[in-house]
């Protein structure tokens, strides 16, 4: 309310300044020659006052004042008395009116369709005082950094708001938190881990030698962690050594801490190095690492295509291509995935099984020209009959 | 509700300025008093506005208000202070919103300052300057509104980028705004009078100090921008031909002839049509700098906005006033009366030469800077205009032009003498000559051109002492006559002396880096030392410190000379967390020999750090020059007699009761 208020006082007042010359008299002035008379008589002192400090010489200063007297007299000559005050009228009446009505609808109108007029202003400072209601970590995570900027030494408020990094998937910023909590209150176990941790979800969940030795060093301060085991046992499937990963995971298995998320990954995980160790990689793609299903290329896949020999690498991508013709034989619109999967067959030599699923994506797509185009395209790029 | 008052506020000012030039213009036609004086309070008003609007933008960031999408985009609450402020304008939006604030205070200025002009002509100059406002208020309005919110407001900004956070480039915005938007003022008054179909016998003198405030501020505006290119870059250039500085220094090269010759108008009632002419260009050039810079048709350290909607919007801007102001010009000048005869050897002849390789000159940067857009845009292929071609074409003219700027102030008016004037400049000459076989002598391996340079440096200085000596008869009368004659030279004498020797100072700071400036890239590691141009440097180490909003790795470097130390030099590499990049910060040390400067690399595999060391003789004389010419300029602005007295005002009490109610 208070908003309107001061919006109709400022419309109010800038048009009473506006509109106020066309209420009073205009008031007359000297015709222009007029502006012009005075101009050469300035010039004609100015002349004559260099004339008399001797800054010009006096021939030069002769010719100046004849120059500018003449056109004095005929600037003289055109003037004639004022330039008349006209008296405004209808035009200026017309025009008040026409101001005062359509400026502030006008006005008006713009602003109600940029503004934001129901939104008061929230400055940081105010809003960092607000009651919390328990949901909004944004701001306790903003409060909390706030105090830090101001003193960043305090090692316990770092402490605090790693694990709420962590846990909103801040990751470099939870690396920071714990880096700094660790030089200013010491190393622990869980500081360790959490930090081991971050550093691996920030690579996309790579681990790295430094994220190594943080997790080696905060199983060395507590061994019953989880978390830290987990990873590193990665880390070494990550280095190619599955049969060292498997028997990490098979004795983590074997042990009571580990809860029921945990479990089903490992598994997972185990299955998948397993089919690796025998040559017949994983099922699906859905190995990650992951406390909360930690997400990000399958590096493992790919550093163990670039160590394999020939023949597994065929392998490998076979069964690449196999899940994927399953996944699309189930009946998908996923264009890309049936253009790559005729592509994959070609390559593979697979002159049928690509003839099968150039036909098969094809009545998939049925109805769909653009779709039908690209597929005919990549047929006729291969050599395939369409 | 700050916010949304200053929104409001933006949006009244674009209706005053519609006002602000409806009704004045037709007040004009009709020869209605009433309709032509609204233009007076419809400038201030509008100048009220948009400051009202400024200062609440500015409210927003100064208290972290991250529902104003623009904060949220360009600010953090982390930010020092300074840089919270100077955020407002850093942003696209921000700066446009500048733009229009200095726009409305040139215009509130006239309506306020400018009771000795004729009120036709002031309603006209504030009509147009009106029409400028309505055009970039909807342009801000439409594509580029500061006061945009967002609800619900995040709790973090996501920073200013930090090769911006620097106090050089905090104020050099605003300069260069104030140049660029002053010559507005030329360009109104020149349409003004073409609307009128007259010029007055005072036009130039009342364009003249708007257009020498204007180009003040831009050289300052210029020359701070260099001198962060310079720090900040951490090469040591200064200057790189890039299109963003071309877009400034374009109006900048315009202005400075036009201030020529409204010169020659004011004086002797000559070059009118030029100067009205003159006065579109350069005010053309600083639309299309500001087109170059918002528009993001260049990619490069300036371009920091880029959106074609916008570009498309001010092209529009652009050819319409641009367009106008030249059809207007084509179909209006014919009615404007020549006035002034002289002789081509004469103070009008120089300037008049003056006039044309400014503009010549003026055309090969515009073309450099405007072949590569035309040629991407036609082919698509990229290239880039640099040094060698500027070298080729903007230094031949300019050499003569520089050359010649001694004689100018010392012929007469209407018909001079040169041989008088180039008697007078012998010792000037002689200096010049001496100069440069010391040089010479100095430095025997080449380049062989730089002496010559250094030589017209002095040649410049001297002759503009040459001037102020000739006028005071400095040599020919007795101490009491010289001391009077000191004390009554006009203010202006010294001014134009000033800038003329500013000019001269800065060529000599231009040649001398150019030419003997020296270099090393090394990789050091601590411990190790390097020597460059009598300096041993030594390397301690690196060491990591924690600023306001970024952390750094210091470098400390121990200087010394003749094996005694006098100082240390830390330059550092920032890096800013919340933006996510990095920034150089040379160490520089400042002797009168020139500058040492230190950049500190990235660290190599072996642990060293690469480091590269330059040597830049005589560099702080090209802002030590810029200075001086803007300091010469305020001197000119201060002398009193371009200050132009009214006739008298038959405003009488009759008038005011008859006038209609």
């Amino acid at each position: 309310m208070l908003l309107w208020v001061i919006l109709a006082g400022l419309t109010a007042t800038v048009l009473f300044f506006l509109l106020r010359p066309l209420a009073g008299g205009g008031g007359d002035e000297p015709a222009r020659e007029a502006f012009n008379a005075a101009v050469y008589r300035d010039q004609l002192e100015e002349v004559e006052s260099d004339r008399a400090r001797g800054l010009i010489p006096e021939a030069e200063a002769e010719a100046a004042r004849i120059e500018v007297a003449r056109r004095l007299l005929a600037a003289d000559a055109k003037k004639s008395g004022t330039g008349g005050a006209q008296e405004g009228g209808r035009p200026a009446r017309a025009a008040q009116i026409g101001v005062a009505l359509a400026l502030p609808l006008a006005v008006l109108g713009v602003y109600l369709l940029y503004g934001s007029p129901r939104l008061p202003d929230q400055p940081l400072a105010a809003r960092l005082q607000e009651p919390v209601n328990g949901e909004n970590i944004a701001v306790l995570v903003a409060r909390v950094e706030a105090r830090l900027r101001a003193h960043p030494e305090e090692g316990e408020g770092w402490d605090a708001i790693a694990p709420v990094y962590l846990s909103v998937r801040s990751f470099s910023a939870a690396a920071e938190a714990y880096a700094q909590a660790i030089r200013l209150l010491g190393a622990s176990a869980k500081r360790l881990s959490g930090y081991g941790q971050a550093l691996v979800l920030e690579k996309d969940g790579v681990v790295t030698e430094q994220a190594r030795t943080m997790l080696e060093r905060a199983l060395s301060l507590d061994a019953t962690l989880v978390e830290p085991r987990v990873l590193i046992a990665i880390a070494k499937e990550q280095d190619g050594e599955y049969a060292a990963a498997v028997k990490d995971w098979r004795g983590l298995l074997k042990k009571d801490g580990a809860d029921e998320a945990w479990r089903a990954m490992v598994q997972t995980r185990i299955a998948n190095a397993e089919a690796h160790l025998s040559g017949q990689p994983q099922q699906d793609g859905t190995d990650m690492v992951s406390p909360e299903g930690l997400r990000g290329p399958n590096a493992s896949d790919i550093e163990a295509a670039q160590t394999l020999s020939p023949v597994d690498r065929q392998a490998l991508v076979e069964s690449m291509v196999q899940r994927l013709a399953a996944r699309l034989e189930q009946g998908s619109d996923d264009l890309p995935g049936w253009l790559r999967l005729v592509r994959a067959y070609t390559v593979l030599d697979r002159k049928d099984d690509a003839q099968k699923a150039l036909a098969r994506a094809k009545s998939e797509f049925a109805g769909n020209a653009q779709a039908i185009e690209q597929l005919d395209a990549l047929a006729a790029e291969l050599g395939l009959k369409s | 509700m700050i916010a949304e008052v200053g929104h409001y506020a933006l949006i009244l000012a674009l209706g005053v300025a519609i006002v602000q030039t409806v009704l004045p213009l037709i007040g004009t036609r009709l020869r209605d008093p009433q309709l032509t004086a609204v233009a007076v309070p419809a400038a201030q008003a509008e100048f009220i506005l948009i400051g009202f609007a400024f200062l609440a933008l500015m409210t927003a960031y100064v208290t972290s208000d991250f529902s104003v999408a623009n904060v949220w985009q360009n600010s953090h609450s982390a930010k020092p202070m300074l840089y919270k402020i100077s955020g407002v304008w850093g942003n696209h939006e921000g700066s446009m919103l500048l733009w229009v604030l200095i726009l409305a205070l040139f215009g509130a200025a006239v309506s306020t300052f400018g009771k000795n002009l004729p009120r036709q002509l002031q309603a006209n100059v504030l009509a147009v300057q009106g029409s400028i406002a309505v055009a970039f208020l909807l342009f801000i309005i439409i594509t580029s509104n500061p006061f945009m919110r967002i609800d619900p407001a995040p709790f973090d900004g996501e920073g200013l980028n930090p090769v911006l956070q620097d106090p050089a480039l905090a104020f050099h915005p605003p300069f260069l705004y104030v140049g660029y938007v002053g010559f507005s003022m030329a360009f109104s008054f020149a349409v003004a009078a073409l609307i009128d179909g007259r010029i007055d016998a005072a036009w130039a003198r009342w364009v003249r100090p708007w257009t020498l405030a204007a180009w003040m501020c831009l050289t300052l505006g210029i020359a701070m921008g260099s001198w962060w290119a310079y720090y900040e870059l951490g090469w040591g250039g200064f200057w790189f031909w890039d299109p963003v500085e071309n877009a400034s220094f374009m109006p900048w090269l315009a202005g400075t002839a036009l201030l020529h010759s409204a010169l020659v108008m004011e004086k002797r009632d000559a070059l009118k049509v030029w100067t009205i002419l003159l006065a579109i260009i350069t005010f053309s050039l600083s639309l299309m700098g500001t087109f170059l810079v918002r528009s993001g048709v260049l990619t490069s350290v300036h371009a920091f906005a880029v959106d074609p909607e916008r570009g498309v919007f001010i092209l529009a801007i652009m050819g319409v006033f641009i367009g106008g102001a030249l059809v207007l010009f084509a179909w209006r000048a014919p009615l404007l009366t020549q006035g002034g005869l002289f002789a081509p050897i004469s103070r009008e002849g120089s300037l008049v030469l003056n006039n044309l390789l400014l503009t010549v000159a003026c055309a090969a940067v515009l073309v450099g800077t405007l072949y590569p857009l035309a040629l991407e845009a036609l082919t698509g292929d990229k290239i880039s205009v640099g040094a060698p071609f500027f070298n080729l074409t903007f230094v031949p003219l300019i050499v003569p032009l520089l050359i010649a700027m001694p004689f100018g102030p010392l012929l007469a008016w209407k018909r001079g003498d040169l041989l008088a004037a180039a008697q007078r400049l012998t010792a000037a000459a002689v200096v010049s000559l001496a100069v440069i076989i010391v040089v010479l002598a100095l430095h025997q391996n080449g380049p062989w051109l730089a002496p010559l340079g250094i030589g017209i440096g002095v040649w410049l200085i001297v002759g503009a002492a040459t001037e102020i000596a000739y006028r005071v008869k400095m040599f020919d009368a007795s101490g009491e006559e010289v001391w009077r004659r000191l004390r009554n030279l006009p203010r202006a004498a010294y001014g134009g002396a000033l800038a003329h020797a500013g000019v001269g100072v800065m060529v000599i700071g231009l040649v001398a880096t150019s030419a003997w400036r020296e270099e090393r890239i090394v990789a050091l590691a601590p411990g190790g030392s390097v020597d460059i141009a009598g300096y041993q440097l030594t390397f301690k180490g690196v060491a990591p410190r924690i600023g306001p909003n970024y952390r750094e790795r210091v470098g400390t470097f121990v200087i010394s000379r003749g094996g005694s130390q006098f100082t240390v030099l830390h330059p550092s590499k920032r890096e800013f967390t919340v933006e996510r990049s990095t920034t150089t910060e040379s160490g520089i040390h400042n002797g009168w020999r020139g500058d040492l400067y230190v950049v500190l690399g990235d660290q190599l595999k072996d642990g060293a750090f690469s480091v590269r060391v330059y040597f830049n003789p005589l560099v702080r004389l090209i802002w030590i020059g810029a200075l001086v010419m803007f300091f010469g300029g305020a001197v000119s602005l201060s002398d009193r007699r371009l200050r132009v007295g009214a006739p008298k005002r038959a405003r009488t009490k009759a008038a005011m009761a008859t006038g209609g109610k």
